[in-house]
């Protein structure tokens, strides 16, 4: 039932729309509102992609804090707005696992073990849209493997080098499966059923 | 299988910085180019509408309790009236000036402070300080972060090209209780120095400072004074605390 209330209401584009484009303006209170109807969301993505929880709130928090700034710049054009503040909690948390991985891992302890349950199965969701049904398809007819590499890769943020040790491949070799995973996935978006 | 569509490489770069494979530099540099190159920037649009559905399936976690008032207090403490408030709003308007390099400067920012926090304590009060260092094009060339406590002092090269051959990037501070510019050291791609090059290393200094890159010889400066063109400034900002 609380999922069910939280779809319904980060689904209503138009309230978020309005709020956003307030905040964009300086309101602090249309900032606040949309904080407590999407923050849930955004830190569901967050959490995924950077499982330290300290590492995940910093995300969540510099997340929002580039949603405030970047408020007046948001395009319906480009998609929905909980689309479009997903992608920017995305790609921030992103940035810092890779940061936490990458660059720091001398100075402090490895991410946490990786959630092997992962990757999840967007057929589980019951609340799934058309699109995503339509998604689900396509990576469907893709070799499982693959179709986890994909998933992995957007859901958990894992790189290209994360993906080579879990796979037993060379990087090289991920980048082109990736690639024409995608190149496929595309087809198969862009084409039809 | 049939392995039919293969993609560009530009095409193939776009997808994958939607999908969230690329590392670190890979997807600074295509924050980077997203800011000048249109058609990168659309193809990165499509990718991101193609998988946006993915994230209907992504179950709501409750955040922490105090993350909204901490991301009130940085908004705040970057809008109102307060000591080197003036400083923070113009980096403020510069971040959004530059718009999708926005994200990777405050990015590299970010960073910069995670590195220079993680071995922080609740001991020993920290101050931290961060400056974006731009040229005349007003696009952010180096960013650097102080850190009172750890004594370091991080600069990482994020938009400019490295010095022609035969010369180095040197590090000056200006401003503060000192009137000449003192050296820090020579610059690569991502420096640290230790902070008591900056003196005693005093908040309300560090404040009133202004962070500059010269030209110089390979080696630096022979005189221990800027001897080239100055071509990339930056002022000290305080960071809120947590």
């Amino acid at each position: 039932m609380l999922r069910k209330n939280l779809a319904s209401s980060t689904s209503s584009s138009d309230g978020l729309a309005a709020l956003l484009t307030r905040a964009g303006a300086g309101d602090r209170d249309a900032f606040e509102r949309l904080y407590a109807r999407t923050s849930a969301k955004l830190f569901g993505v967050i959490c995924r992609i950077c499982p330290n929880r300290e590492l995940a709130k910093e995300g969540l928090q510099e997340s929002y804090v580039i949603i405030w700034q970047k408020a007046d710049t948001y395009d319906p054009a480009l998609g929905s707005p909980i689309a479009w503040m997903a992608r920017i909690a995305r790609n921030r948390a992103i940035d810092l696992r890779r940061l936490r991985t990458e660059r720091i891992s001398d100075l402090s302890d490895p991410i946490d073990d990786y959630d092997e349950a992962s990757p999840a199965d967007p057929a589980s969701d019951a609340e799934q849209n058309e699109e995503l049904r339509r998604l689900e398809r396509c990576l469907d007819g893709l070799p499982t493997d693959r179709k986890d590499m994909i998933l992995l890769a957007y859901y958990s943020g894992w790189s290209r080098e994360e993906l080579a040790e879990k796979f037993s491949r060379p990087v090289n070799t991920v980048k082109t499966v990736l690639r024409r995973s995608l190149a496929l996935l595309r087809e198969c978006l862009d084409g039809g059923d | 299988m049939a392995e039919i569509d293969e993609m560009s490489d530009e095409d193939g770069l776009a997808a994958e910085y939607a999908l969230g494979t690329l590392s670190a530099s890979e997807r600074a540099d295509v924050d980077r180019r997203l800011r000048r190159e249109p058609r990168l920037a659309s193809a990165v649009a499509y990718w991101e509408r193609r998988l946006d559905p993915l994230l209907d399936a992504v179950e709501p976690v409750a955040p922490p309790m105090d993350a909204f008032a901490a991301i009130k207090a940085q908004i705040a403490s970057s809008q109102t009236s307060r000591s080197g408030t003036a400083d923070v709003i113009d980096l403020q308007r510069r971040l959004r000036r530059w718009q999708g390099g926005a994200i990777t400067a405050a990015a590299m920012a970010a960073s910069l402070l995670l590195f220079v926090g993680v071995r922080e304590t609740t001991a020993i009060r920290d101050e931290k300080f961060v400056a974006v260092l731009e040229g005349d094009d007003r696009n952010p060339a180096f960013v650097a972060a102080v850190s009172t406590k750890d004594k370091s002092i991080m600069v990482l090269r994020v938009g400019g090209l490295a010095p022609a051959p035969g010369r180095s990037h040197e590090l000056w501070a200006v401003g503060g209780d000192s009137p000449a510019p003192r050296s820090l050291g020579l610059l690569s791609a991502a420096s640290r120095f230790p902070a008591d090059r900056l003196g005693d290393v005093d908040p309300a200094e560090l404040q009133r400072t202004t962070f500059a890159i010269s030209v110089e010889p390979e080696g630096g400066s022979p005189t221990g004074q800027p001897t080239g063109p100055v071509v990339f400034t930056g002022k000290l900002v305080p960071v809120p605390g947590k």
